[in-house]
């Protein structure tokens, strides 16, 4: 495993004590990078996203935030009265450990995720978070968490996320998967990740906005080239190594709704065919402390939550009041 | 204050001629005895006999390469040296030669690590393995001509000038080194890693774990590199953790002597020395130019953990900080060692089980993390480097 990084400033690091992982490996001299936004002294709210949002939640000097509408001075997490902490997942990308080119790694589940969060708040000394808001991936996350740690929870916000992958969502990951590793065998992880990107996006997003957004003459032209934008940036970024280790986590996710005895709000969008509405009801159904579930219309589909500032934005306004 | 280094000229070396437990004895085997007889021995008791009849060995001429094996010569059977055979008798390398401050043992077709190990563990040196012959250590890296030499000569046992000896005895005959003490390193850094030994030399276990990283960047590192700091002494990072927990300095020790960290004298641990030796290597390393002479580690400035308050360390603990030993240097600056408040979120915040060598680059601080700590990791550090060295090698 990677033992190197190079920390941009303001980048801070956990050292993570050797642990047994959910999977059954062992993960030794592992760290968590992370960033912090607002008072010291304040409140924390730990805000997680998709396996592609790292530790830059808000805007800052190095970058916009994949948050960034949301997180920041005065928006619906307001920094200027919470802290936000945002972290690189372990065995992605950013500064957190994982795996290196050719590097064997152990499968990281979204428990293990969990547990170097309350590692990391162990070692901040933040005995409590008022919230955790994590979407898609970090949603999963912070289900783990609430099931695992419910006590340092005040309430969980989940977006866009359930207690298990559908089978269908593990279909197309597994696709994925499977184009990275042919195109690693044949040499060409690059194109490969990329092409596993592409697919991936259309899982992300809907029909209806596909079908908005190219419509008209040069339609195919255009998805083209939309395409080919998002995988060269993802691969750009992004190991092979790195890709197959959260693509796995994300289908080994599996939390039992009765253990998450944490009050807790479900966002769920209509639209979305990668965490369906049916899983989230099923999930709401089975949570012991549901404060609500809510169904938002959006053509974005599971991307909905980065898409979707201000529909959000007024939900996280008032459960952070 | 000073770098204690033992004085271990170069030792008096025993030769086995291949007589080993739990190898078969077969005369080709048995360098020495299988020409006693008929042919009058050489004064090192190193002729070749059974690979080249009738004629008398020279450093570098016995050749052990026909073996389909790589062959290995380790230094020192301490705690580390022990921990290695233990390791090593899984993997298909071919032990044929171990030396310990008594003398050398050899067997062209293999030492079995497992009854080496057993042997020191005993207690006995090796000058007491079945044939053993005595000549100096360097000589017989030389003849034994392994094409891996490891050592692991253990920190108390070795001078500098014996350490730097024995690498350049292995370099000479073309062998690559897996190194573990760092005195020789500390000398010998810019050169050894600035030229072309770069590639036959593996020094990971040196730096608890961090040195193949260093290796694999000094390029770039010795080009863009600004500063240098390091956690680089798990000892002061176990005592400061015990005392932050509430327990004072002796209980820190003894828990550093219970994990195994600790040698009889802790004293260059707890006087910065370590520290500063492992400081210079690094700086040399990135820093240094191979027509220099390196920093002598007793003119870095450093700070005794006997020293420091306890108070003053649980009062920075209290304030959510921590406080670890780091060791500094800047490209053309004094270099330094002291105890120094962390916030726990820095990447020098590490923890006992680990090392942190961290590089300024303009990019951000390049961290490297080392968990090399303890004979048992130590020694797998050192493996990991034979096996580079070896595919490097091939690969060559």
């Amino acid at each position: 495993m990677s033992a190197v990084v190079t920390l941009p400033p303001g980048v801070q690091l956990c050292h993570l004590a050797a642990r047994r992982l959910a999977g059954g490996g062992t993960l030794v001299g592992g760290q968590l990078a992370f960033e912090r936004h607002g008072p010291t002294d304040a409140p924390v709210v730990l805000v997680l996203g998709g396996i592609s949002a790292g530790r830059q939640v808000a805007a800052s000097p190095s970058g916009a935030g994949w948050w960034g509408e949301l997180v920041g001075p005065g928006l619906a997490i307001d920094t200027r009265r919470v802290a936000v902490l945002g972290v690189d997942w372990l065995g992605g990308v950013g500064c957190s450990t994982s795996p290196g080119p050719g590097e064997a790694f152990p499968a990281i589940a979204s428990a293990d995720q969990a547990d170097a969060l309350a590692e990391l708040l162990d070692r901040l000394r933040i005995d409590r978070l008022v919230a955790l808001v994590g979407s898609s991936y970090g949603g999963m996350v912070g289900l783990q968490f609430a099931a695992r740690h419910g006590a340092r929870l005040q309430q969980l916000v989940a977006i866009a996320a359930a207690h298990r992958s559908h089978p269908l969502a593990s279909a197309w990951r597994q696709i994925q998967r499977g184009i990275v590793q042919l195109g690693v065998a044949r040499g060409a992880p690059a194109a490969a990740l990329s092409l596993a990107r592409q697919l991936a996006m259309t899982t992300y997003r809907s029909r209806a906005e596909f079908g908005t957004r190219f419509a008209g003459a040069g339609a195919a032209a255009g998805v083209a080239d939309w395409l080919a934008h998002h995988g060269e940036g993802f691969a750009e970024r992004w190991l092979p190594e790195q890709f197959l280790c959260l693509c796995a986590s994300i289908d080994a996710h599996a939390v039992a709704p009765a253990d998450v005895a944490t009050p807790t709000t479900l966002v769920s969008f209509d639209s979305d065919t990668l965490v369906p509405g049916e899983d989230v009801r099923e999930l709401a159904q089975a949570l012991p402390k549901l404060v609500r579930h809510v169904e938002l219309t959006s053509p974005y589909g599971h991307d909905a939550f980065l898409k979707e500032p201000h529909a959000l934005g007024a939900l996280l306004r008032e459960v952070l009041s | 204050m000073t770098v204690p280094s033992v004085s271990s000229p170069v030792a008096p070396a025993t030769f086995s001629p291949g007589h080993a437990s739990g190898v078969p004895a077969d005369p080709a085997n048995r360098l020495g005895t299988a020409r006693a007889s008929s042919e009058p021995r050489d004064t090192t008791g190193f002729a070749s006999s059974g690979q080249s009849p009738g004629t008398t060995a020279a450093p570098g001429q016995t050749s052990l390469s026909a073996s389909p094996r790589p062959t290995l010569h380790l230094l020192g059977v301490g705690k580390v040296g022990a921990a290695f055979l233990a390791q090593l008798a899984a993997l298909p390398i071919q032990l044929v030669a171990v030396s310990d401050r008594s003398g050398t043992a050899f067997a062209r077709t293999g030492l079995d690590p497992l009854a080496v190990r057993a042997h020191k563990l005993a207690g006995q040196p090796i000058a007491a393995w079945p044939h053993a012959e005595t000549i100096p250590t360097e000589l017989a890296i030389g003849l034994c001509a392994a094409d891996v030499v490891v050592d692991a000569t253990p920190t108390d046992q070795q001078s500098t000038a014996a350490a730097i000896g024995r690498v350049q005895a292995a370099l000479r005959i073309g062998a690559q080194v897996a190194l573990c003490g760092k005195n020789a390193l500390a000398a010998q850094a810019a050169a050894w890693l600035g030229g072309a030994s770069r590639r036959r030399l593996g020094i990971d276990a040196v730096l608890g774990g961090a040195g193949a990283q260093l290796v694999r960047e000094l390029d770039e590192l010795r080009a863009h590199c600004a500063g240098v700091v390091l956690v680089g002494n798990v000892t002061t990072t176990v005592v400061i953790e015990t005392i932050e927990r509430g327990g004072t300095f002796a209980d820190g020790l003894a828990a550093a002597r219970a994990r195994g960290l600790l040698e009889s004298d802790p004293t260059c641990d707890l006087d910065g020395s370590d520290a500063a030796t492992k400081l210079v290597c690094v700086h040399g390393a990135v820093f240094g130019d191979a027509f220099v002479r390196a920093v002598a580690v007793d003119t870095v400035r450093r700070q005794d953990l006997r020293e420091i308050d306890p108070e003053l360390l649980r009062a920075r603990h209290r304030a959510g900080q921590t406080t670890r030993l780091l060791a500094r240097a800047e490209r053309g600056g004094a270099l330094r060692v002291g105890y120094e408040a962390v916030p726990v979120g820095s990447p020098l915040a590490a923890p006992s089980d680990r090392v942190v060598y961290a590089y300024q680059l303009p990019a951000g601080l390049r961290v490297h993390t080392g968990t090399a700590v303890g004979a048992d990791r130590t020694a797998a550090a050192l493996l990991a480097d034979v096996r580079a060295l070896l595919a490097t090698e091939v690969r060559s």
